[in-house]
């Protein structure tokens, strides 16, 4: 790695450079230069006066979001959802990536790679109705089978209990092609010997994925991980928004911050409050960047990011 | 070493992207732009006092009075957005005929920019804090505190004078356009009162041995007779429930409950309202009155006993496609005197509607309308402008039915209908949106209704009872962060409660208001009470 970085070495590489050009021009067009607009947030905007010559109003745009005693509560929600996803959604992912690539039938592999790639390309409304052609109390799916063994039917929407697990289902059946998608292209690169080499040793099944293939995937875990960790503060909103029906009886285990936010500023918003929320999730995310990348750094310095 | 420094920009990238996902985004570019709109501002807005000072009544050649406004050399073009059902294919068409309105006798042309329900906001936010050129813009009450505040609307005090039109129709009203010192909107010109009603199947109803006449001087708002009213509602639902058991009873998005511009005035967002009809000047909560856990309680009885639909409590689709399915008798709506004829087109079924209420004026619906940009390059221009198409029934008829012989033409009952027995599909531009434009009374009514509606709208108008608070509007500006609380209360317990799918009324009623005054309710109501007794002061 201490190579020197001397101009024939990096002539070799021009090409690669003048490939990543354009892509560096637009992310400092499109994210760096709009962090300016940070100040918004600590402003009583007026545009009359501009961005920077709006007065400042210290921390007031941040008040409504600890304002209330629900603050906690989507706080919470937030991290523990983000927290469970990354988890359920990393464990399945690989789960499936392993699963799918030992299946010797080209076509099969294909199939199967396509089909659990397919929720992750619907929108979360079509996903909410799916969802509620199982749950819903007057024609649902489930309900009518409790109806038929005589039993009394559940209030899937009233009943904020079993949320979390259905929540964590959607988002698992929704998201995972998606991060497997990656961890099978990640399997496909790793050295077909070792497999060889351990066959011959005598390692079975399960001691070629735990010694070989978990190893090998570590990087791709970590920057998946590290991905996600990004944005544990922010929520996809149309999987907390759409999939409960915006039913005010499950808030204590649906609300998250991006939902909070949206009910709240839906009118008598305001962009001050907005880039508010905004800056909060992005502090937060960012900082728990760094942490993660200063332990996955103390733990095994080479995998770090940076 | 290099690797880890591009994997050091690469994380950095990364977040940085979730920031500008996270609402950056859309404050950020607009510096430059935001600068050119305030020059243009304030440059315009001088320009406005000094035609304000010049103080005279004109008239053009075909008589429409212009007040002070002088017809410049210079020809303008207003920008003016507003709702639309879809996008039509010959709109250049539209506007091209629009502008010829006012182009020979004010030297003005418009430029249309149209927009849906579903985008309306997202154009507003990014378009007005960027200070992009915009004159006149489709606003509903709820954003104009915040509008004001962050400089996006004008005072249209400035510039009465260019405006008689406008004046004269606005009359003593004007109190509910104005937030504090400010005229911020203009409303458009729609029903200021309405009756809650129950839109039912005609059919179903006379099958099960009613006609509406029994239904006849329900009023669920008087004390008094709230128990009789709800007995006959029962009666009926218990009914139909008896005798259609394949039909949904009852559905929808509206309920008792949610009426506070109707039983009560909300005083523009029912934190703090004016209860019995707004007889009264004492502001108080509504939702810890008798009258509202009534309202709660009879939902509730009426889920319980299964007349309702079982989804109600989390549906999301309006009481008219839900009708037009067929399996479902009746739904809350507002009602006003062409209720019938628009429903019946709107759900294809055989509708009638049993009136539940007084109806009470109050200003309520005068919030909506039409604000001026701060970013309006020629404010003067572009309010003589509307002043001149407000009372043009070419213009408001092009921008709700189209061109004339082609999206429409009018019957032997001096009505609009489709050309050659064509249907909203046969067509390519046709919106029925009159409430939300300048002014639909000067134009053509839609066919199937009578064709004097709109006499019979000012004579509606006038309502049964007038809210005290009528002419007032509370500037929600002191307590926003408290406002915008309450929302996120209203939308965590309300719609249990009002639907009644709520299992222990009083005890969800409780926490409902406590978490209500947790998050502020007692300051807006003081702050209401305020300015209302202020306000009675200064015209009482």
């Amino acid at each position: 790695m201490k190579q020197k970085l001397t101009w024939a070495h990096f002539k070799q590489f021009i090409p690669l450079y003048i490939m990543m050009v354009p892509s560096l021009v637009y992310i400092f067009i499109n994210n760096y230069i709009p962090m300016a607009g940070i100040v918004v947030a600590f402003k009583k905007y007026n545009v009359n006066d501009g961005m920077f010559g709006s007065a400042w109003c210290g921390l007031d745009n941040f008040q409504f979001l600890f304002g209330t005693s629900d603050a906690f509560v989507m706080i919470r929600n937030t991290l523990l959802y983000n927290v469970a996803f990354i988890i359920v959604n990393q464990c399945l992912g690989i789960a499936l990536a392993i699963i799918i690539s030992d299946v010797i039938n080209k076509g099969l592999k294909k199939l199967y790679q396509s089909s659990i790639l397919l929720p992750f390309l619907l929108s979360m409304v079509v996903v909410s109705y799916i969802v509620f052609a199982f749950l819903s109390q007057e024609n649902g799916m489930i309900n009518a089978v409790l109806k038929s063994m005589g039993k009394d039917i559940v209030y899937w929407y009233q009943d904020n209990g079993p949320w979390p697990f259905i929540l964590i289902f959607v988002n698992a059946w929704k998201g995972v092609g998606y991060g497997a998608l990656i961890y099978i292209a990640g399997i496909a690169g790793i050295d077909p010997a070792f497999y060889e080499a351990a066959e011959l040793d005598g390692a079975n099944k399960w001691q070629q994925i735990t010694k070989i293939t978990l190893p090998c995937l570590v990087p791709q875990i970590i920057t998946l991980v590290l991905m996600a960790i990004g944005r544990i503060f922010a929520s996809d909103f149309g999987l907390f928004y759409q999939i409960p029906q915006n039913s005010g009886a499950l808030f204590p285990t649906t609300q998250t911050i991006d939902t909070y936010v949206y009910r709240a500023l839906i009118q008598a918003g305001g962009i001050g409050r907005s880039s508010a929320a905004g800056v909060f999730q992005s502090v937060v995310g960012f900082t728990l960047v760094m942490i993660s990348n200063a332990v996955v750094r103390k733990i095994s310095a080479e995998n770090a990011m940076f | 070493m290099k690797k880890k420094i591009l994997c050091g920009m690469l994380a950095a990238m990364m977040v940085s992207g979730a920031l500008v996902s996270c609402g950056g985004g859309d404050t950020g570019s607009s510096t430059p732009a935001a600068d050119n709109g305030s020059t243009t501002a304030s440059d315009s807005a001088e320009g406005g006092e000094e035609g304000g000072e010049a103080a005279a009544s004109g008239t053009t050649a075909s008589g429409v009075n212009i007040g002070s406004y002088t017809v410049s050399e210079d020809p303008y073009t207003v920008k003016f957005l507003y709702l639309l059902a879809q996008e039509g294919d010959h709109f250049d068409e539209i506007e091209a005929a629009a502008s010829a309105v006012t182009m020979e006798e004010l030297n003005i042309g418009v430029e249309f920019i149209p927009v849906t329900y579903g985008t309306i906001d997202t154009n507003l936010n990014t378009m007005l804090p960027a200070g992009e050129p915009l004159d006149w813009f489709t606003c509903f009450a709820g954003n104009q505190g915040t509008y004001l505040d962050s400089g996006y609307i004008v005072d249209l005090n400035d510039y009465q004078s260019l405006m008689p039109n406008i004046m004269e129709y606005v009359g003593d009203g004007i109190g509910n356009c104005m937030i504090g010192e400010d005229w911020v909107v203009i409303p458009s010109n729609y029903e200021r009162t309405a009756w809650t009603c129950y839109l039912v199947r005609n059919d179903i109803l006379e099958d099960c041995g009613y006609t509406i006449e029994d239904f006849d001087g329900i009023d669920l708002g008087d004390p008094d007779k709230f128990q009789e009213g709800a007995d006959k509602l029962t009666e009926l639902f218990a009914t139909v429930a008896e005798k259609h058991p394949e039909m949904v009873v009852l559905n929808g998005t509206m309920f008792l409950g949610t009426q506070s511009s109707c039983y009560v005035d909300g005083l523009s967002d029912g934190f703090g309202v004016l209860e019995n009809y707004g007889q009264t000047t004492t502001v108080t909560n509504w939702y810890e009155s008798e009258q509202w856990a009534n309202f709660a309680k009879l939902n509730q009885q009426w889920f319980q006993a299964g007349y309702a639909s079982q989804d109600i409590g989390t549906n999301v689709d309006s009481i008219e496609p839900i009708l037009k399915a067929g399996n479902t008798f009746a739904g809350l709506c507002n009602a006003k005197p062409n209720t019938i004829a628009e429903k019946l087109s709107q759900c294809a079924q055989d509708i009638n509607v049993i009136k539940l209420s007084k109806t009470m004026l109050s200003g309520g619906n005068m919030g909506n309308g039409f604000c001026l940009s701060s970013a309006s390059e020629n404010k003067e221009a572009a309010c003589a402008w509307y002043n001149y198409i407000f009372q043009s029934g070419e213009f408001n008829d092009l921008i709700n039915w189209g061109i004339e012989g082609t999206d429409w033409v009018e019957n032997e009952e001096g009505l609009a209908d489709f050309p050659d027995g064509g249907d909203a599909t046969t067509v390519s531009y046709h919106n029925d949106y009159g409430w939300i434009y300048p002014n639909q009374m000067v134009g053509h009514a839609w066919a199937g209704n009578d064709p004097d509606v709109w006499d019979q709208y000012v004579d509606f108008n006038k309502g049964d009872v007038v809210s005290q608070g009528y002419g007032f509007r509370y500037d929600n500006r002191p307590v926003i962060n408290e406002v915008v609380a309450c929302n996120a209360v209203n939308s965590q317990y309300q719609a249990q409660i009002v639907r009644g799918v709520a299992t222990d009324m009083d005890a969800a009623i409780q926490e409902y208001n406590n978490a209500l005054y947790d998050a502020g309710l007692q300051t807006i109501i003081d702050e209401k009470q305020n300015q209302l007794n202020a306000w009675l002061e200064a015209n009482g």
